[in-house]
């Protein structure tokens, strides 16, 4: 019987995975088992012809942005954080109105050498103080809450690719980020590459082990398809299978350049300049820091947050150097929104609305800001900050300037990116 | 769709001549033995090689990390890791952290010489298993043998009662592990080795699913207790929903909303009449009763105002209200104007047109299919008891569990296993003994899987819950993989054979280890007790326990052939399991054919 689903409703029902053969394009399926042969011989992958990559670093939580990129020079914020305001003194000045949380001091080579750019006043119109809905919003475009795709899962899926890499694209943790799902895309996640390993039998031979993976793979191959998520279980095996090999092979080939900090963050980092240094085909990395919600004790939590964030970007950029493997790489953070701007009684801040983000690499147009400061004379009624640049023409700028793709046709319309311009057009 | 009481698929049709002449056959009992003992002869050395197995790669040296998210199972003290970040929000460390839970096999072998005598044996040719396997998996773990055989007798809406008022059930056995377990919440470890063992030696399967159920609605986390040596904080707070998990739901939000773990959790502790938190009358409403887009800015901050007051003092374990701290004044809150307090506002939640709907579309998707709304029609008999019966949650749930669509074919292997369906799930139907080291592994497995207790990803909880989809993922589906080829090996005795044969003739803790351990392994024990005397006995216990003899003829043809022939994937090692009558099969083919029963995508699937 027909049923009327949003497609968010489907997605998540599986109703769009129900027919592997339906469903996927065959691209796809050739796609897979062209992983598979290769995968056999253990080969490392050439890249293809557009290997510009992006990595995504969620600070989940809502990111307080005015304690991260400080407005110095405005009384008003002095006046609504009297115990978390951080003193000018203690800040790293970027320019005559701007300061860096000390925290972030790891960050300032980047900046310094204009490999970092900040986008302030980011956030969009009607803000949603939902962690939940505002983290859809960001991840799914739909500023109603009703998508079902991720933006960066749709790029993923409208990617043509004939040798079947099964990290095209790798969210780094244990489930896949909403900004990554795509219907007809399987996005491997790897929480490290040791975890990352199947294991064979304890007593047979490892060349026994291709035997057992075969077997198993008929197993969900055969799988009845009407049956609830069979797609996807099956897309899941085989990438898991093809990735597994790939990865076991990187991992060993693979040396970092620098000592990476000893945080969740880092080593997550290091799992994603694994796969671009032993050419994995990656296009689209994935990482998720989370504990940005301060509504109590900000002055303790954010800055040990903040500061395992630059430590692990600046590792992680320079383990890239290291390698030579820099030039081709943007990194780009961001956050469902930052906080009121007044603190609260519990030395926290509430949950706010728009708020700066960063933009890291060697082709970024760094050492400067991008985009409007909000305006801390003029909040909403409930005392938040009124967003300046919208932050799908901060998609637009990444998917256009960048990725080689349209971003008219994965954001669902046209953003302007003059305010956002921190790649080189026609890049 | 109310093809209710069709099996999926055909089931297996029962050997001629066997199923009905079983008789109960119990294998002689094994002596116990002090755990203490055990843990302190553990030896890493027999398991070396194993440990670092790496089927792709030459290269066996590799040190497998231990570090994760989770804390060392070695330390007293919770990683700095865990305990320093103060996270409410976000995958956090957990979502980033290097583990190898997947990857780590030695521990604990000498614990594993000794295994739980199996139960009676099945009922192998009932016709509603599958409708009692389907329930005993939403409304608990999963059968183990002897679940099964009980549950088959009491027919389905007998079980739907007794899982349901398991008041009178005795869990004595439960509480006896517990004892045994002996923690003392001084280590984060304790807090996921006493629920497992709750989910899993339960005679009240019901009871611990609800209780998991509601710790990812009212979630709270360890991660932010305010400081140390609290960690018991989150014991009691799953002590409090397991007491309330099927009362009045007014009940149950009033004592989630002054929950210590809960006021540290959503900074509660902090608000104040003079400098109200907003954090907990949010989520109060957008979460845990009423749902989105049912209320105002103006109702979070005024709801926060009437909420304050509660704190726990320095030093103390249980919650108090301080007068002083609490707002005296005047608020309007969900269209109600006066000095409103908790009372008033757990009142006007628990009596909200939305919440009804809201609870039942959480419970739906968690125990019967993903995808609905919480507006879906399917729903309106659960949202009707809320509302005729004073909001009890009891109600609700007879509601659920007895609608058709409950046993519909939507509805069978609808949902991806959670983490702790699955661990938890393995361990039952297969009757894995669970030394403290084993729980331990099994908590780090869950991570990589997705799931660490007592630390959902945030406020929401865990998203598989409501869309199960989220469940999967090749990094879960590797860790479930590399599980069941550990579970195999315990069940056959193969790294147990290694231990034994570097350790033969020792006396470890009070017993001597000797070849007839590894005879005596769990496997062999289950084929004498259930009395199976083919392969085509095997593969019909197994298929029947795990997978409701749902599967279909040309999957069992291929089970069937890896049992006799096995598939390549192993090697024939001389080692055989006597059946029961004179036949043999080898050990090894039985352990291949056993690993690819678990990973199949049917057992994925809850």
């Amino acid at each position: 019987m027909p049923i009327q689903l949003t497609r968010r409703a489907m997605i998540r029902d599986g109703l769009l995975s129900v027919s592997a053969g339906m469903i996927m394009p065959s691209i796809f399926a050739r796609a897979v088992q062209a992983a598979r042969n290769a995968a056999h011989d253990g080969s490392t992958w050439a890249q293809q012809q557009q290997n510009t990559i992006l990595i995504v670093v969620q600070m989940a939580g809502g990111n307080d942005g005015l304690n991260t990129i400080v407005p110095y020079t405005d009384s008003a914020y002095y006046q609504a954080r009297p115990t978390l305001a951080i003193p000018h003194s203690q800040l790293i000045t970027l320019n005559d109105r701007i300061g860096m949380a000390p925290s972030l001091k790891a960050l300032q080579p980047l900046w310094t050498a204009k490999k970092m750019a900040i986008v302030e006043g980011v956030g969009y119109p009607n803000p949603n103080l939902s962690h939940f809905a505002s983290m859809d919003i960001w991840q799914t475009l739909d500023l109603n809450g009703q998508g079902a795709s991720g933006w960066l899962g749709k790029y993923v899926a409208g990617l043509v690719d004939n040798q079947g890499h099964p990290f095209q694209s790798l969210a780094v943790g244990q489930t896949l980020p909403m900004a990554l799902q795509a219907i007809n895309a399987p996005v491997p996640v790897v929480q490290s590459a040791q975890s990352y390993r199947l294991e064979g039998d304890p007593t047979a031979p490892i060349s026994a082990a291709e035997a057992r993976i075969q077997a198993l793979l008929k197993l969900y191959n055969t799988y009845p398809q009407s049956a609830p998520y069979a797609a996807l279980l099956d897309a899941t095996a085989q990438n898991a299978v093809s990735g597994s090999k790939q990865l076991a092979v990187a991992a060993s080939a693979y040396k970092p350049g620098v000592t990476y900090p000893d945080t969740g963050l880092a080593k997550g980092l290091q799992v994603l300049a694994e796969a671009i240094v032993q050419n994995l085909g990656l296009r689209v990395g994935y990482v998720t820091q989370g504990g940005y919600d301060s509504h109590a004790d900000q002055e303790h939590s954010q800055p040990m947050l903040l500061q395992e964030l630059a430590e692990a970007i600046s590792a992680f950029y320079n383990d890239l150097v290291a390698h030579n493997a820099s030039h081709n790489v943007v990194i780009m953070t961001w956050s469902e929104f930052g906080r009121r701007v007044e603190e609260n009684a519990s030395g926290g801040t509430d949950h706010g609305t728009a708020a700066p983000l960063f933009v890291f690499g060697d082709q970024v147009m760094g050492g400067t800001t991008y985009g409007e400061p909000a305006d801390l004379n003029n909040l909403d009624p409930y005392g938040n900050l009124k967003f300046t640049t919208d932050f799908r023409s901060v998609y637009a700028t990444v998917l256009d300037r960048w990725l080689g793709a349209s971003s008219k046709g994965i954001l669902g319309g046209s953003f302007t990116e003059s305010t956002t311009g921190f790649l080189p057009a026609g890049g | 769709m109310t093809n209710a009481q069709q099996p999926p698929y055909p089931p297996i049709p029962p050997r001629p001549g066997n199923a009905g002449n079983r008789t109960a056959r119990m294998p002689a009992p094994q002596t116990p033995t002090p755990q203490q003992s055990y843990l302190a002869a553990q030896s890493g050395q027999a398991t070396a090689n194993y440990e670092n197995y790496d089927p792709y790669s030459t290269d066996t040296t590799q040190v497998i990390r231990r570090g994760s998210a989770l804390p060392a199972p070695e330390t007293g003290e919770p990683k700095p890791g865990i305990s320093r970040r103060s996270v409410v929000i976000g995958a956090a460390a957990g979502a980033v952290a290097v583990g190898a839970a997947g990857a780590g096999i030695g521990f604990a072998l000498p614990q594993l010489l000794h295994h739980t005598a199996p139960s009676a044996p099945l009922n192998l040719s009932s016709s509603n298993e599958w409708q009692i396997n389907h329930l005993l998996r939403r409304a608990g773990f999963g059968p183990s043998p002897s679940d099964l055989n009980t549950y088959l007798s009491a027919g389905v809406s007998g079980s739907i009662d007794r899982l349901l008022n398991y008041g009178n059930i005795d869990n004595s056995a439960l509480e006896q592990k517990l004892n045994a377990l002996g923690n003392s919440f001084a280590k984060v470890a304790d807090l996921f080795t006493w629920f497992l063992t709750r989910m899993i030696y339960t005679a009240r399967p019901f009871e611990e699913k609800m209780t998991l159920f509601w710790h990812g609605v009212l979630t709270s986390s360890v991660t932010k207790l305010g400081g140390k040596g609290r960690l018991g904080w989150m014991i009691n707070q799953n002590e409090l929903l397991r007491s309330k998990a099927l009362g009045r739901f007014d009940d149950l939000i009033l004592a989630i909303s002054t929950d210590p773990a809960m006021l540290y959790w959503l900074d509660g502790h902090a608000s104040t009449g003079r400098n109200p938190n907003e954090n907990y009358a949010r989520e109060l409403m957008e979460l845990f009763t009423m749902g989105i887009n049912t209320y105002t800015q103006d109702d979070v901050h005024n709801g926060a105002l009437a909420l304050t007051g509660w704190t726990v003092p320095r030093g103390q374990d249980t919650s108090v209200f301080i007068p002083s701290h609490h707002y005296d004044g005047t608020v309007t809150y969900l269209g109600e104007t006066g000095q409103l307090g908790l009372n008033d506002v757990v009142r006007l939640v628990c009596s909200h047109p939305t919440t009804g709907g809201h609870i039942a579309w959480r419970m739906w998707n968690f125990f019967v299919y993903d995808g609905v709304s919480a507006s879906d029609p399917v729903l309106k008999p659960m949202i009707d008891a809320y509302y005729s019966s004073n909001h009890s949650i009891a109600a609700m749930v007879k509601a659920m569990f007895t609608s058709p669509e409950f046993f519909s074919q939507k509805a069978y292997r609808a949902r991806v296993k959670s983490p702790a369906e699955y661990v938890v799930g393995v361990v039952r139907a297969l009757g894995i003994p669970t030394p403290t080291l084993a729980l331990e592994y099994m908590a780090r497995a869950m991570a990589s899987m997705g799931q660490i207790l007592f630390d959902p990803p945030n406020v929401a909880g865990w998203v598989g819950d409501a869309y199960s989809s989220n469940w999967v993922s090749t990094q879960a589906w590797i860790t479930r993989v590399n599980l069941n080829n550990l579970v195999v090996g315990w069940m056959t005795g193969a790294p147990l054979r290694a231990y034994v044969a570097q350790n033969n003739g020792k006396t470890v803790g009070s017993q001597q280890v000797s070849q007839a351990a590894v005879s005596a392994s769990l496997i062999q024990q289950t084929i004498n007790a259930q009395n199976l005397r083919s392969a085509q006995d095997v593969l019909k216990y197994f298929t029947t326990l795990l997978l409701d003899n749902q599967i279909t003829p040309d999957r069992q043809a291929q089970l069937l052939s890896t049992l006799t022939n096995g598939d390549g994937g192993v090697v024939d090692d001389g080692t055989t399991l006597a059946l029961v009558g004179g036949g043999t099969l080898k050990t090894a083919y039985v352990r291949e054919a056993l690993y690819l029963m678990l990973s199949l995508p049917e057992y994925q699937m809850n």
